[in-house]
């Protein structure tokens, strides 16, 4: 009880200081709505104003100044614009200049790149093309326009939590130039974002202080500091990222979380039941808890207990749910690679040359919200029957696993034993073996590498060369605006629902004289609903983690070195080393990284290793009274 | 616990003099409440019937692999109903539409449908009956067989029931082979298909003639729920995006709708009642002095018949969905797009609904508050040139006596203005893109079901914030004149990322309702497409399903809604749900219902404001 009436205290002295403090002007809540609707006006009337000095056919250079214009405009409104209308932002407004496809339409209905990333590339290219740009402008400004009439309201608990998904944002995606492909004005954006937080967390100030003044002092000295950091460090290529993290971004991002648990403002769990994966009550971007893996997956939590991780390895070991009882899922994930199997490409059903693409690490792949090389899996359940059935893999299907199953005594137990008491014996179903295997797979989680714990502030210490390669991973070299921070993979932040893939022009093999694109047309191919030319050749974007175990690279495992990798991307990927890929998506110029530069950022992404407690086997597997040729059966399968 | 209350009470009285956003303390004392209001148990029973990709259907040998049982395909969409009480106790034949569009060595490729018998059971459960079928198949669950009889199906969305008879729409235009083949995921034959050369039967005016095989998809096709095999391609009635359809009592005349935009309204009229191979095909042209522009029975004029139509002047609507006769008029859903424009292409020669111009002048006298100025023409050109946002679509009304048509209720509440009677709803009675709709009738009383696919969630749609989607079921009282997005009621909620589909009453106790392409990470089984009934529409007679009385207190009063499982505030206000023993788990802001389908049974309170708590005790 004493908790509870420690909190009741504090926050009924701040709101009693609050009142006393301003009894007859206006609530915070509403000063910042107010606001927000003034920051939605002058965006609006930027947009205007950019699209009537295009209609005009004015010079490039007071375009681009008004394009910068709009983007401080925006930039002030983004956070809780953004918080508070994702999908439009994505769709409308700010998402990446890319074709898409239309959501929830009949057929495939394709829209152009739009919003301000594709005003960016059309803006800031060698000359201005007024008949692209002014059509963007112009469905921008149609949206604004519309968007103005719609009201929004904001509560103290919105502007709390949009802050802190603001942060997780503009590290991952605004610090990185994920959304200024161009004109690469992500720092100065930077400091409008924090400049707007700042201007409305100040309204909190007085009451924050009653509550805790050594935690209010730590917030607002770290976010001017934040603000006065980032305009004397302008450049992009030499900004300290790690430092601008450990000492800025986090602990605000604590800080804010501290008083809104301390005030009793209500969180976003007291709102609705239907959360992205994000999860707010966490102090630091990099903690393991900050993406909630059962958000991916539709296993019951009740069900998801250690025996039931148990019995899904048991599965994951035993080649007797493939059709000639030799091949196991642990024979293309080998947990002493992290669950990859050092193969180009894995071996297939009785060594019949090989399946069609390199096998991936496991290791935190339940963070995706789709699953293989092509997305064509919409869940990590659903993945495990492709490979069943698939001829190459395991060549049997869902029924005949289940007879084999349940035909042993020692299964049937274990199941029972993880399922329905009252069902005994009838347990062995296809959902229940998808979900034992799916419980394991998922249980293979890891953050907690050496960088992690650093960055935690759990260990002092970091190799300076570990410190440079970050900053240029998330800076200079490009790599963290697909493989984003702090998964390192494709899953977008800060709400991570989404899994991206990209064309990045992989070659067939990229040691011959003659160098010819791969011919997998990946995620063009991989389904009826993702049938475009912009999806031809699209493959999901890896996790780093743990590579230093997953060689070799790329979606055919054409490169077998991560230098060769690094060098590849170094020279614009596909296009860059000269091959026709019309749709990459990767940028074809060089990187102009230098050879002790490429050192650094391998040793970064070689400090993500961690595989720590995730590698055991079963000891033994289940016995087949009636088949004793299958007891005999090796653990993990002959190949 | 005494200390607690004193400084509760300091809190809420420093709040009413700031006129604050009211922060609900996180833990309240529970032992002075007296007035307590009582959520009963729902009067509507739930029971899950079919799940996708757990239940396993009944095949025939197709593609030279031999039949037998292999897991269902997903994307529950259409229902048809056919009552067959041949044997005691049987209900009748449930037909599902499978809009998943996959490649299958033992259901087929494309699409597909499963039909399945049911009875109802003591407690009125109801049970999947086991049955044998002529062809010799025995099961539960049979999959629909269309590769050896009419060629493969796809994106199997809609349909009609007529008279013991079952059509499902092949929605989603397909243009070409390679697409269709999908990189070899997708149908894998791509061969020529012939009219004619399949069992039971071609198509009398169309036999021996050839089709690209992407050019056999997209028609209504009739299928026999009762022997699981498709019986014939309605290649007279056209080729084109057909979402849904209706056949009218007179037995002759079907209107079809298609899921396009823009999509076309068509009609067939039979020239003898019950037979659909001989007639007359047209397309509604509003602006036309007979309304209906006549199509040719012409084959390569049929495979493109939305093109056709278009280039003749067509009406544009905004995306067809389904549609459902009440009191001899049609009610159509017209689905809406997040952006859309009329002003290229073909699209230049058709004509502008008028159900789009009415959703217009709607929208625009909420922005404006006064009328449109202009003409109906004037309103017409806005829209084709894309200043109509028409991200909420509406359910459109259709006269068959007259042949006009117009906006029944538009989506919404629209946010624009603060004054509109609905909004204090939103978002319990916000109808975001209908897609599916049927009629079910209660003691006499005749409601509209009216189906939720939300587009996206953006400009509200979803409450702000919040990405994923949740379907809605909404009853709409046919009753009332001039109905509101207020009149609304809330009978069903799917789960997150699904759509909900399907809605169709069997009998006076049940409808059934289809959950189709739910997030896959939804908990089990709400991660798969189902097939789920909600029985119990013939219960209580003192009082409506919908409605309980209501409690008063001081200063709000609640009155629960069993069959929405929500409880209805007297007014819109912030409030605050605790557990039992004080702790804080919800709180809602500027709200008038609370919903507590979530919430498991037991004692909660509901704070105010002003801080009153009033006990409620969900059954």
């Amino acid at each position: 009880m004493k908790k509870i009436f420690v909190l009741l205290v504090l926050a009924t002295s701040f709101f009693i200081a609050n009142s006393a403090f301003s009894p007859s002007e206006k609530q915070n809540f509403t000063i910042i709505t107010e606001r927000q609707e003034s920051r939605l006006r002058e965006f609006t009337t930027q947009v205007s104003q950019l699209k009537s000095l295009l209609e005009h056919n004015n010079g490039q250079k007071d375009i681009q100044l008004q394009f910068l214009k709009v983007r401080t405009a925006f930039k002030r409104w983004e956070y809780l614009g953004e918080f508070l209308d994702p999908v439009l932002v994505k769709d409308k407004i700010n998402g990446a200049p890319l074709f898409r496809l239309e959501r929830n339409t009949f057929g495939l209905n394709i829209t152009r790149p739009n919003g301000l990333q594709a005003l960016d590339e059309l803006l800031f290219a060698d000359s201005i093309n007024t008949n692209e740009a002014l059509p963007v402008v112009s469905e921008l400004s149609d949206v604004l326009n519309e968007l103005i009439k719609v009201r929004y309201p904001i509560y103290d608990r919105i502007v709390l939590e949009a802050a802190r998904t603001e942060l997780i944002r503009l590290f991952s995606l605004g610090l990185t130039g994920f959304d200024v492909p161009a004109s690469g004005r992500s720092v100065a954006d930077a400091v409008v974002v924090l400049q707007s937080i700042q201007e409305d967390l100040k309204l909190y100030q007085v009451g924050f202080a009653s509550i805790n003044s050594p935690h209010a002092d730590v917030l607002y000295s770290r976010l001017f500091g934040s603000i006065q950091y980032l305009q004397g460090h302008q450049n992009f290529d030499s900004l300290n990222r790690l430092y601008v993290l450990k000492e800025f971004i986090n602990p605000i991002f604590k800080e804010i979380n501290y008083f809104h648990q301390a005030s009793g403002i209500e969180t976003i769990n007291e709102v609705s039941a239907f959360l992205p994966p994000l999860n707010l009550n966490v102090d630091n971007i990099f903690s393991p808890a900050l993406i909630d893996d059962s958000k991916y997956i539709g296993l019951p939590k009740k069900l998801n207990t250690p025996q039931l991780v148990s019995l899904g390895r048991t599965l994951f070991f035993d080649p007797v749910l493939s059709s000639n009882n030799q091949r196991s899922c642990a024979g293309c994930h080998d947990p002493s690679k992290a669950f990859s199997d050092g193969n180009i490409k894995s071996i297939a059903m009785n060594y019949e040359g090989t399946v069609d693409r390199n096998a991936p690490t496991l290791i935190n792949c339940v963070y995706s919200e789709k699953f293989f090389h092509d997305l064509r899996a919409e869940a990590l359940e659903d993945q495990i029957e492709h490979v069943v059935v698939s001829r190459k893999e395991f060549n049997t299907s869902v029924f005949e696993i289940l007879s084999k199953l349940q035909s042993s005594k020692e299964y049937q137990d274990l199941f029972d034993n993880c399922f329905d008491k009252d069902n005994k014996g009838n347990n062995i179903s296809n959902q229940n073996v998808s979900f034992a295997i799916a419980a394991y797979v998922s249980s293979l989680k890891s953050m907690n590498s050496p960088f992690d714990r650093y960055v935690r502030g759990e260990s002092k210490s970091l190799d300076p060369s570990v410190e440079r390669g970050f900053n240029l991973f998330m800076g200079k070299a490009a790599c963290g605006t697909c493989h984003y921070a702090p998964l390192f993979n494709g899953t977008v932040p800060p709400r991570f629902e989404e899994s991206e893939s990209e064309v990045l022009g992989v070659p067939e093999n990229p040691y011959t004289a003659i160098v010819s694109l791969d011919k997998d047309l990946g995620r063009g191919v991989a389904k009826l609903k993702d049938q475009t030319s912009f999806y031809m050749n699209s493959f999901k974007t890896p996790t780093i983690r743990n590579i230093a175990l997953t060689g070799p690279y790329m979606h055919n495992g054409s490169y077998r070195t991560l230098e060769d990798v690094m060098d590849f991307y170094n020279h614009g990927g596909g296009r860059g080393i000269g091959l026709d890929v019309p749709t990459q998506t990767l940028s074809s110029d060089s990187l102009h990284l230098s050879p002790s530069e490429i050192k650094d950022i391998i040793n970064f992404m070689q400090s993500l290793t961690d595989t720590t407690g995730l590698c055991s086997k079963p000891s033994s597997l289940p016995r087949f009274a009636q088949h004793p040729e299958w007891n005999k059966r090796k653990i993990g399968g002959a190949y | 616990m005494k200390k607690l209350l004193l400084l509760s009470t300091i809190g809420v009285c420093a709040f009413a003099q700031a006129d604050a956003q009211i922060p609900f303390p996180v833990h309240i004392a529970t032992d002075w409440t007296t007035q307590t209001v009582l959520m009963p148990k729902s009067p509507l029973m739930y029971q899950n019937i079919f799940i996708g990709g757990l239940d396993t259907v009944q095949t025939t040998n197709t593609y030279g692999f031999a039949g037998g049982g292999v897991p269902a395909k997903q994307w529950h969409d259409y229902i048809a109903f056919v009552k067959d009480s041949a044997a005691v106790g049987d209900l009748g034949w449930v037909v599902v539409n499978h809009e998943m569009t996959t490649k299958n060595d033992y259901v087929g490729d494309g699409g597909g449908m499963t039909t399945f018998k049911l009875k109802r059971t003591a407690g009125d459960k109801l049970e999947v009956v086991k049955q044998t079928l002529p062809d010799g198949r025995t099961g539960k669950f049979f999959n629909v067989d269309f590769v050896n009889t009419v060629g493969e199906t796809g994106m199997n969305c809609g349909g009609i029931t007529k008279n013991g008879r079952v059509w499902t729409a092949e929605e989603w235009m397909q243009s070409s082979n390679s697409a269709i083949y999908a990189g070899g995921t997708g149908f894998r034959d791509t061969t020529d298909f012939v009219i004619g050369t399949t069992t039971p039967a071609g198509f009398p005016a169309f036999n021996g003639k050839t089709l690209k095989r992407y050019q056999n998809l997209n028609w209504l096709v009739e299928v026999n729920p009762k022997t699981a095999k498709a019986v014939r391609k309605q290649y007279n009635w056209g080729r084109a995006g057909w979402e849904g359809g209706v056949i009218m009592d007179d037995n002759k005349t079907v209107y079809m709708f298609e899921d396009g935009s823009p999509g076309i309204l068509g009609k067939f009229v039979a020239s003898t009642p019950g037979d659909f191979t001989v007639g007359q095909m047209y397309v509604y042209k509003h602006d036309a002095l007979t309304k209906w522009l006549a199509i040719e029975n012409n084959l390569d004029t049929l495979v493109n018949l939305n093109t056709v139509a278009i280039r003749r002047g067509a009406t544009m609507f905004n995306r067809l969905e389904w549609g459902a006769v009440s009191g001899g008029k049609i009610y159509i859903c017209e689905t809406g797009r997040d952006a859309f424009a009329y002003n290229s292409g073909i699209a230049l020669k058709g004509v502008i609904s008028p159900s789009l111009v009415d959703g217009y002048k709607i929208r625009y006298k909420i922005v404006n508050g006064v009328d449109f100025p202009g003409t109906d023409a004037a309103a017409a050109d806005s829209v084709r040139n894309g200043r109509f946002f028409d991200y909420y679509g509406r359910v459109i009304e259709f006269d068959p006596a007259t042949d006009a048509v117009r906006s029944y209720i538009e989506g919404g509440p629209y946010t624009a203005t603060a004054t509109s009677k609905d909004l204090p709803y939103y978002p319990s009675k916000h109808l975001s893109n209908p897609d599916g709709i049927d009629f079910l009738t209660v003691k006499g009383k005749t409601y509209m079901m009216i189906e939720e696919d939300l587009n996206g969630s953006s400009y509200n749609r979803m409450p702000n914030g919040f990405t994923q989607t949740v379907c809605e079921l909404y009853l709409l009282d046919m009753s009332i004149a001039n109905p509101t997005i207020s009149d609304l009621q809330r009978l069903s909620a799917c789960a997150p990322g699904a759509e909900i589909t399907g809605a169709v009453q069997i009998d006076n106790k049940t409808i059934l309702v289809n959950s189709q392409h739910p997030n896959s990470s939804n908990i089990a089984p709400y991660n798969n497409s189902l097939t789920y009934a909600i029985s119990g529409f013939d219960g209580s007679d003192k009082l409506s399903i919908f409605e309980q009385a209501e409690v008063k207190t001081n200063a709000f009063s609640v009155y629960p809604n069993p069959a929405a499982r929500e409880l209805h505030l007297s007014k819109v206000m912030d409030v605050a749900i605790y557990s039992v023993t004080g702790a804080r788990i919800k709180v809602l802001r500027n709200t008038q219902t609370v919903d507590v389908t979530d919430m498991a049974s037991g004692t909660y309170f509901i704070r105010s404001a002003e801080g009153e708590t009033v006990k409620f005790i969900v059954e």
